[in-house]
């Protein structure tokens, strides 16, 4: 049986983590793993005995979080509650997912975000750089609108050869969901060459190449995989804001978002930041990042 | 025969080419009288004025002011024709796409081979003239100058003509073509408040120049005002006022961005050709107060051959090292955006062209992630490069000015084309005083100025178109897309 381990926090986000994690537990039979990570208490006794009153203090913390998970998991099958002491939530979370031979992790979003959208904290962020296994992360506010099932899987398709190995992975989760799967491209025009010499309609004329471009390549993917059932669906769009080209698509509902990892190095993504962040922080559904090829 | 005559004066139409560029994901933009004005000046200012004056004060003498008066007409009344084309042709790839609807498809691609030698060569040109301030630079605050043959060109143009110097590679202006080929390629795009910046950059460090220039105003350096007459005396072929004024044509080409920005502007009727007329008339008294102070500080002999002309000038002029700094330092930047700019231009161009099937797919390739054309902007790189790398600036500005000028007069015939063809369209601008007067003194003012550029200049212009209709009997008129779309 394949296990989710889902890194919980009693908190909206730990809520929104669980109810996207026992939504994919419960329609594919999955078991389910919540994880508690506290810090880890110092080894040193001191004669104020302050490292056992702090040692209790993170003992009943993370009791209660389980005692709160619990309570809203309710009668859902396949659960563990773990605890997990590691000097930073993100290290602990990895360390326990290997412990526990997770498959999946699964993430709420940090808390500076819009509602309905996903923030990427440090916590997420670091998980992301230097996970193994797939992470999923939920939208802030997910839980009041968590859906039953995985409606289908949307994967987000760059056109470049790299892609192919995303598509392949999501081909074989949506087949192994029995959930529908769709390949999308989108780009955005948001920037405008001053002067522009030629005249501003030239980057329109490059967008509109890129679309083309982008729809023969999904044609292409599409056509080698004709026997899949339910058929593969395409769509290309060209926005001004990675919001607006996300939000053209039609999202059904328990659709999550799925993206390849991003291959580009540290300093790259420290100063630049990347597309893939920047598609995480605009989905209106879940997204899944899967791991970086090896 | 007649099959082939009809392929060559092919045409779009207005439809074909609005359908073509108007994709998803149009950005919206409305520029005001002042916006416009900037753009203009932004566009044009600085492109040459850096390098200009070692070209052409030789050439004309004092005499050179009436040079940039000539120039400027011409290239006021070229950007008004593009106004009123670009007012109802809604296109992208400028004076090409205007020439593919307005007179057919071979001289539009005459078009665009001219505007490879106004975008690209004048790339080359302002990548050499950047490795001079480069070196100024260097040698001012640092001590150290670039080895003269890893900064001087291949072949040079010589008192007997081309000179091949076998020891020599222009490597700086290489190393700029290559910064500038990495930021294309990573999508990069120089936003309005950078080039707004680089506007107040290049005009700053212009007034610096005029008014430590001026503390050595010199009325004798006037005196003879135009040794060489209009178009030189005899046996000066090369030599006099319109000489000079083709060869500082491309310090303004960026004027007709103004024109392709109609389509953009609040109430273009007025602000267009107000917009073209304010940015023309800045620019060109910028030229005039950098020029004659630039030529009240030094003799006419001075500008022959001299490097990094302002910042020279200015360094006899005080004496000390820190002004010829600051203005290199000024030059370095903003003539980088310019070389950027002009690379960016010349892919676009070629872009539009390969979308319309007239030369090879390579050049419409676009990157996924980037978004950038990246085969396009490696090949137009690589040869703006090795032209900076060997070739001598004197042979490229002559060669910029031809190509442009004839650009500019196609564009504007086809104002009048267009008025003839289909008078009921509705623009956004309509030259006054009827189809004729405008384009025709702008073609004549075109003609004029191309009449006083040198044999040498004819003759590579010569090969160049020959190598164009050669390009075009063998792929384009087989591969264009409008031809195939009709079969």
């Amino acid at each position: 049986m394949q296990t989710c381990l889902v890194g919980y926090t009693p908190d909206a986000a730990g809520e929104d983590a669980l109810a996207l994690a026992r939504t994919w537990v419960r329609a594919h039979g999955w078991s389910l793993v919540v994880c508690v990570v506290a810090p880890e208490a110092w080894g040193h006794p001191s004669l104020a005995r302050l490292d056992v009153e702090y040692g209790n203090f993170l003992a009943q913390h993370t009791q209660a979080a389980i005692d709160k998970a619990q309570a809203l998991l309710g009668d859902t099958p396949n659960v563990r509650y773990i605890k997990f002491a590691s000097a930073s939530a993100s290290a602990g979370l990895l360390e326990a997912a290997k412990q526990e031979n997770a498959d999946l992790i699964v993430l709420g979003s940090a808390r500076n975000g819009p509602e309905g959208r996903i923030s990427i904290g440090g916590m997420i962020g670091e998980i992301m750089h230097s996970s193994e296994l797939p992470i999923a992360i939920a939208p802030r506010g997910y839980s009041a609108s968590a859906s039953a099932v995985v409606g289908r899987f949307t994967c987000a398709y760059s056109g470049l050869e790299a892609a192919s190995g995303t598509v392949l992975e999501a081909l074989g989760i949506a087949t192994a969901m029995e959930a529908p799967l769709r390949l999308v491209s989108f780009a955005v025009r948001d920037r405008q060459m001053y002067p522009p010499l030629i005249g501003y309609q030239a980057e329109e004329s490059l967008a509109e190449a890129w679309r083309e471009q982008a729809l023969a390549s999904l044609e292409r993917v599409k056509k080698q995989l004709t026997r899949q059932q339910p058929p593969v669906a395409i769509a290309v769009t060209v926005k001004e804001t990675w919001e607006e080209a996300l939000s053209s698509f039609d999202w059904l509902p328990g659709e999550m978002l799925i993206l390849g990892s991003s291959r580009m190095g540290v300093l790259k993504r420290v100063f630049l930041g990347s597309n893939a962040n920047k598609i995480i922080q605009a989905s209106p559904v879940p997204v899944m990042v899967l791991p970086r090829a090896s | 025969m007649n099959a082939f005559l009809n392929a060559l004066i092919r045409k779009k139409s207005i439809n074909d080419d609005a359908r073509a560029d108007h994709g998803s994901g149009e950005l919206k933009r409305s520029l005001g009288l002042f916006s416009l004005v900037m753009l203009g000046v932004g566009a044009t200012i600085g492109t040459g004025i850096f390098f200009a004056m070692a070209e052409a004060v030789p050439k004309a003498g004092p005499a050179v002011i009436w040079s940039f008066v000539i120039a400027s007409i011409a290239a006021g009344l070229t950007a008004l024709c593009y106004a009123e084309l670009s007012s109802f042709i809604p296109a992208s790839g400028s004076a090409y796409s205007y020439t593919y609807v307005s007179v057919g498809e071979f001289p539009a691609y005459v078009v665009g081979s001219c505007l490879l030698l106004e975008y690209a060569l004048a790339a080359s040109a302002t990548a050499i003239g950047w490795s001079e301030y480069l070196n100024n630079f260097l040698q001012h605050a640092i001590g150290w100058s670039i080895p003269l043959h890893l900064r001087s060109p291949l072949m040079v143009s010589g008192a007997n003509g081309l000179e091949m110097h076998w020891g020599n590679f222009n490597l700086p202006p290489i190393i700029l073509v290559s910064m500038c080929c990495l930021l294309l390629l990573r999508g990069a795009k120089e936003s309005a408040t950078v080039n707004g910046i680089m506007v107040l950059i290049k005009i700053a460090i212009l007034v610096f120049f005029s008014v430590m220039a001026f503390t050595a105003f010199n009325s004798h350096n006037f005196v003879p005002f135009n040794p060489h007459g209009m178009l030189g005396h005899a046996g000066e072929k090369g030599m006099g006022i319109v000489p000079a004024a083709g060869t500082i044509f491309f310090s303004f080409i960026g004027l007709d961005t103004v024109a392709t920005a109609g389509a953009e502007t609040d109430n273009p009727k007025r602000n267009v050709p107000l917009g073209i007329m304010l940015a023309l008339l800045i620019v060109v008294a910028a030229y005039i107060l950098v020029a004659t102070a630039a030529m009240g500080a030094q003799p006419v002999a001075a500008f022959i051959g001299q490097e990094a002309g302002l910042s020279a000038i200015l360094e006899n002029v005080t004496g000390q090292k820190w002004p010829a700094i600051l203005l290199s330092a000024g030059a370095i930047i903003s003539v980088f955006s310019v070389t950027l700019v002009l690379i960016y231009g010349q892919t676009r161009i070629l872009f539009v062209i390969g979308r319309d099937g007239l030369i090879p797919r390579i050049f419409q390739t676009i990157h996924p992630r980037t978004l950038s054309p990246v085969a396009n902007t490696v090949i137009v790189s690589v040869m703006v490069g090795l032209i900076a790398g060997f070739v001598d600036s004197s042979y490229l500005w002559d060669m910029v000015s031809m190509g442009t000028l004839v650009a500019f007069a196609l564009v504007s015939i086809g104002v009048t084309v267009m008025r003839r063809k289909s008078p009921e369209l509705v623009r956004g601008f309509t030259l006054p005083f009827g189809p004729w007067v405008i384009p025709g003194l702008s073609v004549v003012a075109c003609a004029w100025i191309v009449v006083g550029l040198s044999n040498v200049t004819y003759t590579i212009f010569a090969a160049w178109i020959g190598f164009t209709v050669l390009g075009y009997a063998m792929y384009g008129i087989h591969n264009s897309k409008l031809a195939l779309k009709r079969i």
